[in-house]
């Protein structure tokens, strides 16, 4: 016993919870019995706001993520080459601190697509409630619990991570590297996830109930919430850190470990999107968990940045709040679609057979969607009373953006432009996510114009719009993903039947269900409400039976998804005739994915083109450009 | 920080793993990661001064708040008790790029009481300061800054420990002190960065 | 191999068939529901004050724009659709790019952004500015001097404020120019708001705990009530008799969804009556409070 005691995993890590938790008290007790507290040692809240930060921090270094670095700083012998924490044999290789960045990806998708599930299911509960107005089954503050965990659970648990999965799954591969550059590092930014999701599920168990102001969480109303709220206020810095961590790893792998001949712009485009979302993580993310410090200090330790009750000459300033949260949280909604946008970029070019069109122009309107990310955070808050001159700038900016988006939605249609088309289901997501973005897009247009914006901010208009982005946006992006990579990731073929299935039940579900979301918003419904005026109450019944229709077809891709990967038939190693290198090698790739580091001599997507390879797994010098006839050379039209 | 090992271990079991990653950029790995960290990290402190500066400009309250003072020269001098911790870092990582072991250990030694110096004399000027968090906005602000700016020099001073250990363990040598490099080049960030809060908060 | 060639194999001509038509229903579907509406009534909600109505014909400018846009994206996808599946088409165009196409459609969908945005600023003014009252408003006293730069004023300078005053979970409104500093003796109410027809008034939004939001959407102009700050909005209703109404905007915590609020059109005189009324019921309530002071510092019990 004291051997698995001793020994980095789960048995450890549940003690040093425990531990944690002990560290917490002790500290809450010595801390206040010196500030001359009465009762020092009965602080319930104080002793779990220390908990909720100490106690993961201590299962991190339970579970293993820190043996290497502390073996390290003591000064006792380290092996940067161990390899022992790397590669899964078995099932449980996955659910141990593993440092192989195709685990870690799994991990990730498989942590973040659990939290899916459970951020749909709470959706499903705020649609029964909303079925009919008045109360039915949640009181008002469980429901405003509801779809504050709702949305937190699917942007911080979901949408994010599992770019983050995807990305390190398949980059790695794509640019020809054995790994990540920080191994380590990733194993960490990964370990954190779950403990965040665990966090903010449990807030449901938290005396007064769960987080209930939104994922927003503006101040003061967040400063003056029960307890709930901390969960989500460190729960946020946990995926937060994992974020940066994750994006600085793939920031440092993409610039020093391509392939010899991966110049930057023979890199496939879902490099180039994850290197811009990386680029607006390392940038953005800090200015969220410095919101969530604000409230952290405001909440439990009485500071005032946001209270203007102290007299003049000593207020807080409330809107300070908003201007920080927007600063990450609209680059946010890019880091939620860039990564998407690599995923489409590959999938219409494969399965369309034909070049991308505009490849550098894509690649350039990423960026110039990270730059101008940064302009356009206020127009979230037209209505909220900032200095009127703010709100034309940032009206034009936030028009401007459309433009680099707008040019990449046409360059996806010239690149079906006599293509030869395979609808399959990555494809058919793919061109889903076209129409459905495209609605997305065009509502943000129209909600950049400031009247329009006065009328329907904080309505069931900014609903169905974020959904449109965000389901119709990213979630088809990541199913598309999924789809294409399945067979790469698993060594197994999903079923082609069931997932045409699951695309069109998706497709028709997700616009009957959020479409009539617009008409909601524009008759004056707002958003976040339990309860609501008799008018809007037969579309919501109608939105409420078909959005469990919605959710009843995530099932058929959950089926899919666990019995194609226990037997499905075994996938070759190009199933789709792709170039990129990730599909060069066998499925699923070897545990050190290349036996010797891959050449590239040429663009990522000249399908159709007689002769073009993209990579070749023979030394430089041996390589030669124009290689139309040499035996290793990929799959070719 | 693990590079260091690893060229300090290259060599020293065979190699079982995966074939060489192809160096892209002639850019450090190690390095670059550090560097991207210190952006994150400046963004950290961009949104303590956004507070700043909405509390202080937009809201035009008077800085400090009324009745409180800040204590301009004691915090003076332990800028330059800070800064000094840059010179002695400095004069650590020559020592060892020239192979003099002992000014390696001097060095770090140095450095890392001189910062422990700077975070102690800070949580006094907390005990005698007069005002508290909860007395003002502008209270709130200082402690914030202030306060992510200490625990910042905390974590430095736990990566400075590391490097101190490792360096009277006999680690580190001419060809191999990125171990040394790349802490430092944090606690360099960690000093540039108090220059700025010392110059905003106390002195404007 | 070939398990997976059947897997890629394209499905039969008539499921595909009903999956085509499956599709272009959702797509009809997403039109009508998604974009708005062409007709009238998926519209903003509007009629009550003219910065509502600029607000819902300016919506119906961007929606046509819109439309058109996503029917040009939709159009070219169906057609890529019905004309390049592998089936029909088995060789693929070689394109990688083309300028003149790419610039094209860049400075087109600029150009299509700075017309919207100049309709929009064009029309900003008729919605950040209050009008003049009508000869049939509320007579009115020349108004002090602005105070803030932020409160809309008509140009004349003549308008009625009231104050609104959010806190968990109700709306209070005080009525007079003074309701900004000094909102004692004033008269209030709370939830129903009472504001006389053609008559331009201003509305001072204030709170006191977190933030809520006012807006009737048929009067217009959505605004936060923001702790520590004032925010102004505006409106003027032409129709005597009509009751708005609306929902806190912003969540402002557990009851959020029951802070609503009212606004009932008067006649200028039948407003007048009821302030007058108001401040009558306060005076008796002041007075009645002042007797039962006196009889109890007389008695010793304060």
């Amino acid at each position: 016993m004291t051997a698995k005691l001793r020994a980095p995993g789960w048995y450890r890590a549940a003690l040093f919870l425990l531990l944690g938790v002990a560290f917490a008290y002790v500290l809450v007790g010595v801390v206040r019995t010196l500030m001359h507290e009465h009762t020092p040692w009965h602080d319930g809240q104080a002793i779990t706001t220390v908990s909720l930060i100490a106690a993961p921090l201590f299962f991190l270094v339970g579970i293993g993520c820190f043996d290497y670095w502390f073996a390290w700083a003591s000064g006792r012998p380290t092996r940067p080459e161990d390899h022992s924490s790397h590669g899964a044999h078995s099932w449980r290789d996955y659910f141990r601190v593993n440092t192989d960045h195709k685990v870690i990806g799994v991990q990730y998708i498989c942590t973040s697509v659990f939290f899916l599930f459970v951020g749909g299911l709470i959706a499903m509960l705020m649609r029964a409630e909303l079925a009919q107005p008045g109360m039915q089954f949640v009181d008002s503050s469980t429901f405003n619990g509801l779809f504050s965990v709702h949305a937190a659970l699917l942007i911080f648990l979901f949408v994010i991570p599992v770019f983050a999965g995807i990305a390190n799954y398949v980059i790695p591969l794509m640019i020809g590297a054995p790994d990540m550059a920080f191994p380590r590092l990733n194993a960490l930014s990964y370990w954190m996830l779950p403990l965040a999701g665990t966090m903010m599920v449990l807030s449901f168990l938290a005396p007064g109930g769960a987080f209930a102001t939104g994922w927003t969480a503006y101040a003061p109303l967040s400063t003056d919430m029960p307890l709930g709220q901390m969960f989500f206020t460190v729960g946020v810095q946990l995926a937060g850190a994992s974020s940066i961590a994750t994006a600085l790893n793939f920031l440092v792998t993409i610039i020093t470990m391509r392939a010899p001949g991966m110049s930057f712009f023979r890199m496939p485009l879902l490099v180039w999107a994850n290197f811009s979302t990386s680029l607006l993580v390392v940038i953005a993310t800090p200015f969220i968990a410095a919101s969530q410090f604000f409230v952290l200090l405001d909440r439990a330790l009485g500071f005032h940045f946001f209270d203007t009750g102290l007299g003049v000459g000593k207020d807080g300033y409330v809107l300070m709040y908003q201007h920080v949260f927007w600063f990450y949280s609209h680059p946010a909604v890019y880091i939620m679609m860039l990564p998407g946008f690599g995923i489409i970029s590959e999938i219409i070019s494969v399965k369309s057979r034909k070049p991308i069109f505009g490849y550098r122009m894509m690649a350039f309107s990423l960026l110039a969607i990270v730059v101008l990310g940064f302009t356009v955070w206020a127009h979230h808050m037209f209505v909220s009373g900032m200095q009127g001159w703010i709100r034309i700038p940032m009206m034009i900016t936030t028009a401007i953006i459309a433009v680099p988006t707008g040019i990449k939605i046409f360059s996806w249609l010239a690149t079906l432009w006599r293509g030869v088309l395979h609808l399959d289901t990555p494809m058919l997501f793919a061109l889903g996510f076209l129409t459905t973005f495209t609605l997305g897009g065009i509502s943000g247009v129209m909600l950049a114009m400031i009247p329009f914006d006065i009328h329907v901010s904080d309505t069931y208009f900014i609903v169905a719009h974020i959904h449109y982005v965000l389901f119709g946006g990213s979630l088809f992006t990541i199913f598309a993903g999924i789809y294409y990579w399945f067979p790469k990731i698993t060594g197994r073929m999903y079923d082609e039947r069931l997932g045409k299935i699951h695309f069109w039940c998706t497709f028709v579900f997700f616009n009957l269900t959020f479409g009539p979301m617009h008409v909601l918003g524009i008759e004056g419904m707002p958003r976040r409400v339990a309860d609501y005026a008799q008018q809007y109450a037969p579309l919501n019944l109608a939105i409420s039976i078909v959005s469990f229709l919605l959710g009843l077809s995530m099932l058929v891709f959950l089926y899919n998804m666990v019995v194609s990967w226990r037997g499905g038939p075994h996938a070759v190693a190009n199933p789709w005739r792709a170039l990129t290198l990730e599909w060069q090698v066998s499925s699923p790739p070897p545990i050190f994915n290349f036996d010797a580091v891959p050449t590239v001599v040429g663009g990522p997507y000249e399908y159709g083109v007689p002769g073009a390879v993209h990579g070749i797994f023979q030394s430089p010098a041996e390589a030669r450009p124009t290689a139309g006839t040499i035996a290793t050379s990929p799959t070719r039209e | 920080m693990e590079a260091a090992s690893a060229s300090l271990h290259a060599g020293e079991a065979e190699h079982h793993g995966p074939p060489a990653a192809h160096r892209s950029s002639r850019v450090d790995p190690q390095m670059l990661g550090m560097l991207l960290f210190i952006i994150s990290e400046i963004m950290v402190f961009g949104a303590f001064f956004t507070a700043y500066f909405f509390i202080r400009v937009v809201q035009a309250n008077p800085w400090p708040a009324a009745g409180t003072e800040l204590p301009k020269l004691v915090a003076g001098f332990n800028t330059a008790i800070l800064l000094s911790s840059s010179v002695t870092l400095h004069w650590a990582l020559t020592s060892v790029k020239n192979g003099n072991r002992w000014g390696l250990r001097a060095g770090m030694l140095t450095t890392f009481l001189l910062g422990l110096t700077f975070l102690f004399v800070q949580i006094n000027e907390y005990v005698h300061i007069g005002f508290a968090p909860h007395d003002s906005a502008q209270a709130s602000v200082f402690y914030g800054l202030t306060g992510l700016h200490g625990a910042h020099v905390f974590i430095g001073l736990v990566l400075l420990l590391m490097v101190t250990v490792r360096a009277f363990r006999g680690h580190f040598s001419p060809e191999a002190h990125r171990g040394v490099e790349i802490p430092g080049i944090y606690w360099h960030f960690v000093d540039v960065m108090w220059v700025i809060v010392y110059c905003s908060v106390y002195l404007l | 191999m070939d398990r997976i060639r059947a897997a890629l194999r394209p499905e039969t001509a008539s499921i595909r068939r009903r999956l085509v038509a499956a599709l272009l229903l959702t797509t009809i579907g997403s039109l009508v529901f998604a974009t708005g509406a062409f007709a009238d009534f998926l519209t903003p909600e509007s009629g009550g004050s003219s910065n509502a109505d600029q607000i819902d014909s300016l919506y119906k400018i961007i929606l046509y724009v819109a439309i058109v846009v996503f029917a040009v994206v939709e159009g070219a996808l169906f057609y890529s659709l019905f004309k390049f599946r592998a089936k029909k088409n088995p060789n693929a165009a070689q394109i990688h790019g083309n300028t003149r196409l790419e610039i094209s459609w860049t400075i087109g969908a600029a150009l299509i952004l700075v017309v919207l945005a100049a309709v929009t600023f064009a029309k900003l003014s008729a919605i950040q500015d209050p009008p003049n009252s009508s000869a049939s408003g509320l007579a009115l006293a020349q108004g002090v001097l602005t105070a803030s730069a932020d409160e809309p004023s008509p140009p004349n300078g003549k308008k009625l404020t009231i104050c609104v005053t959010g806190r968990q979970y109700i709306w209070r409104y005080t009525y007079g120019d003074g309701c900004k500093t000094n909102a004692f003796g004033l008269p209030y109410s709370y939830e129903e708001m009472v504001a006389p027809a053609n008559t331009t008034v201003v509305l001072d939004i204030q709170a006191t705990d977190v933030i809520h939001s006012w807006w009737i959407p048929k009067l217009g102009g959505k605004k936060d009530a923001v702790p520590g700050y004032h925010n102004y909005t505006w409106f003027k209703a032409p129709k005597v008799g009509e009751v708005y109404v609306g929902q806190c905007a912003e969540l402002c915590g557990r009851n959020h969804a029951d802070m609503t609020a009212r606004v009932r059109i008067v006649s200028p005189a039948a407003y007048q009556a009821w302030i007058d009324g108001q401040r009558r019921s306060i005076q008796a309530a002041d007075s009645q409070v002042q007797r039962l002071r006196t009889q109890l510092q007389s008695d010793g019990d304060l």
